[in-house]
């Protein structure tokens, strides 16, 4: 884009609050931010590209690697989207299985962004207390799978190793840890009357912007849109999941509502580690020639993954819609046009939860 | 030795300040740089400091196999940097590009041949202690007796 | 050490325009306005953000789901202006207009259709 501004306020690609290279260009007027424009490309790698002409196998692992802090959806997601082309069916335990550390993954997951957050309007006190947090559900993730980030469980047809009835009773355990302390971080959040002052009133996402660029996840959730994948499921129905939102869709409501969300997945771990039951962990699978669309609920929001396999199992078209792509669009467009202030920019940024490894693929 | 010599380097070696430089990574190995922050591993209890800021970073942790944005504005990065300073490459990606350094790829591994490496954390991604380890390893050696080795190697 | 603020972004620009999902809403506006996808793909380098052409896929399909004025969706006005950013909406309103007149006027839809995008196109080159 070639536009003549009169003051352009680059941030980033290396900023202290960034996790990831992304720079945005701000055209500002005083200390309000008019426009802003993003450049991108630092972690881009093509895996759309290098996943054509590989077979299933090696896939996953690939898939795996699009995001690391999600990684356990993507594996679930392109699993799952393998075994809906050939008809494959999960035992009951796998799918139970799947659900806990995908929930597992979606604390950890919306901790760091609470903790992103939190550090980036510099309260860091109760910042490094949710990461200490993280650490938790951590452990937790590598008691079930065996590895922290890039685990592989989820296979075609099941999961790949059953957990014991005492890792069950751990993983429950720090639930229940993790519930308590949360409630304790909640009430200091929400009752901070500095942490209110940079948060509420802050990076508001109308509904226009909202249904123009398509945004998913908690990011939609808390402006009143009900978006999720997981309203389909059957079994998270059974488990006691419910669509939870908020209204005032500031930067306030996008963190309130990833706490609220917390509470839930806790709640979900622990209906799903009760509703285990022995049984079978994995079915044979054939994997055949076929094209689908599927999507699964990550923490970031919708995840679809359009996949076209040939009659060797090897990827003929793959389509990555990754959620933080349109949250990522919203954040820097919409949000933070006619931002009051140019010190906001990285928190309203961040509060969305973006992921720039998942937007670039 | 001089007395001032060994002050800095007992310096030195308390106070590392670190910036990490996503070069195309999947965020994995980033987020567990960022576990290392944690207070359960706590970097800041070694002295090392993560300011990801290049002005001020005496170690830079690079993560990820150099995509094309990256291939001019790295050596950029590494002049800013003061010195005494050293690269730390974490994970697989930037020693051979890993998953990504495939046919119709746009990375371009390694990160050697950009800017010199003084150590490299295999894994996929490598756990926050052995961070941790391989930070303090290579740092204390490397920035011990600096000024002595600066000045032969001026001679 | 050289400092350049304003990167050329285009080889960027067109491998994120090359994937699979944003490949086909290229393809979709390409076959609205009647010009080729290397066209489609130039005029979207030029006036577009990295962001924006990473989210066109998202913002194409709620252009097409918003059917609210017939005229304009047929000019496909909501995905030049509200999805790709390429109009501004003061020359959208001003083309919507033009083109009503003229249909009152008694020409045939298909024609007045026609010119409004020949002229839209020559607007946003």
């Amino acid at each position: 884009m070639k536009k003549v501004v009169d003051v352009s306020l680059p941030v980033g690609p290396i900023h202290p609050c960034f996790k990831e290279p992304a720079r945005i260009k701000c055209e500002t007027a005083g200390e309000r931010v008019l426009s802003t424009e993003v450049e991108l490309g630092y972690v881009k790698k093509g895996i759309e590209k290098i996943m054509v002409g590989r077979p299933w196998q090696e896939v996953i692992f690939l898939a795996e690697r699009v995001c690391g802090i999600c990684s356990v959806v993507h594996n679930t997601a392109i699993v799952e989207t393998i075994e809906k082309i050939s008809g494959i069916s999960v035992p009951r335990r796998a799918a139970i299985l799947r659900i806990i550390l995908n929930e597992l993954d979606r604390i950890q997951s919306h901790l760091l962004a609470n903790y992103s957050y939190c550090y980036t309007i510099e309260h860091e006190t109760l910042a490094m207390y949710l990461l200490n947090l993280r650490e938790t559900a951590m452990d937790a993730i590598e008691s079930v799978s065996g590895t922290r980030v890039m685990s592989a469980y989820v296979v075609p047809g099941g999961v790949r190793e059953d957990i014991s009835d005492e890792t069950v009773k751990s993983i429950v355990s720090a639930m229940d840890k993790i519930e308590k302390e949360l409630k304790r971080f909640v009430k200091m959040f929400e009752s901070g009357p500095l942490i209110a002052l940079r948060s509420k009133g802050i990076g508001v996402l109308s509904h226009e912007d909202a249904a123009a660029s398509g945004v998913v996840g908690p990011t939609a959730r808390a402006c009143g849109l009900e978006r999720d994948a997981r309203k389909d499921d059957e079994l998270y129905k059974e488990l006691g999941w419910h669509m939870i939102t908020r209204t005032e869709s500031d930067n306030f409501a996008r963190i309130m509502l990833r706490f609220d969300e917390l509470f839930q997945s806790v709640n979900l771990v622990r209906n799903a580690a009760a509703a285990l039951e022995p049984g079978k962990i994995r079915n044979g699978a054939v994997i055949t020639a076929g094209h689908a669309v599927h999507t699964v609920e990550a923490p970031r929001g919708d995840l679809t993954y359009d996949l076209e396999l040939d009659e060797f199992g090897q990827v003929v078209r793959v389509a990555i819609q990754t959620p933080s792509i349109p949250n990522v669009e919203v954040a820097s467009h919409a949000m933070m046009k006619n931002l009051t202030s140019a010190a906001d920019v990285t928190s309203v940024f961040i509060s969305s939860d973006p992921c720039i490894a998942c937007a670039e693929r | 030795m001089s007395l001032i010599q060994s002050v800095k380097n007992s310096v030195r070696k308390r106070s590392i300040h670190v910036c990490y430089v996503n070069t195309g990574s999947c965020n994995g190995c980033d987020i567990e740089i960022l576990a290392c922050l944690a207070p359960k591993y706590d970097i800041e209890q070694y002295g090392i400091y993560v300011h990801n800021n290049p002005r001020e970073a005496d170690v830079i942790l690079i993560t990820g196999g150099m995509s094309p944005q990256w291939i001019d504005k790295l050596p950029d990065l590494w002049d800013r940097v003061p010195e005494p300073k050293a690269v730390v490459t974490i994970g697989n990606c930037p020693v051979s590009g890993c998953v990504f350094n495939r046919p119709g790829k746009l990375i371009d591994p390694p990160v050697s041949k950009y800017i010199p490496v003084t150590a490299s954390v295999p894994g996929c991604p490598p756990s926050p202690a052995e961070i941790i380890s391989a930070i303090l390893g290579a740092a204390g050696e490397l920035f011990k007796d600096y000024e002595i080795k600066n000045k032969e190697a001026q001679k | 050490m050289k400092l350049e603020y304003e990167r050329d972004l285009s080889s960027m620009k067109l491998v994120s325009l090359k994937g699979t999902a944003q490949d086909e809403a290229v393809l979709i506006l390409a076959k609205r306005l009647g010009i080729s996808r290397q066209a489609m793909r130039k005029i979207l380098i030029e006036k577009c953000d990295l962001m924006t052409i990473e989210n066109l896929p998202k913002r194409i399909i709620a252009a097409e789901s918003d059917k609210s004025d017939e005229l304009a969706y047929e000019l496909s006005l909501p995905h030049l202006t509200t999805a790709a950013g390429i109009l501004n909406s003061a020359s959208a309103e001003k083309f919507l207009v033009e083109a009503n007149e003229k249909i009152k006027q008694g020409e045939q839809k298909s024609a007045v259709i026609k010119e409004t995008i020949n002229k839209i196109l020559e607007e946003i080159k």
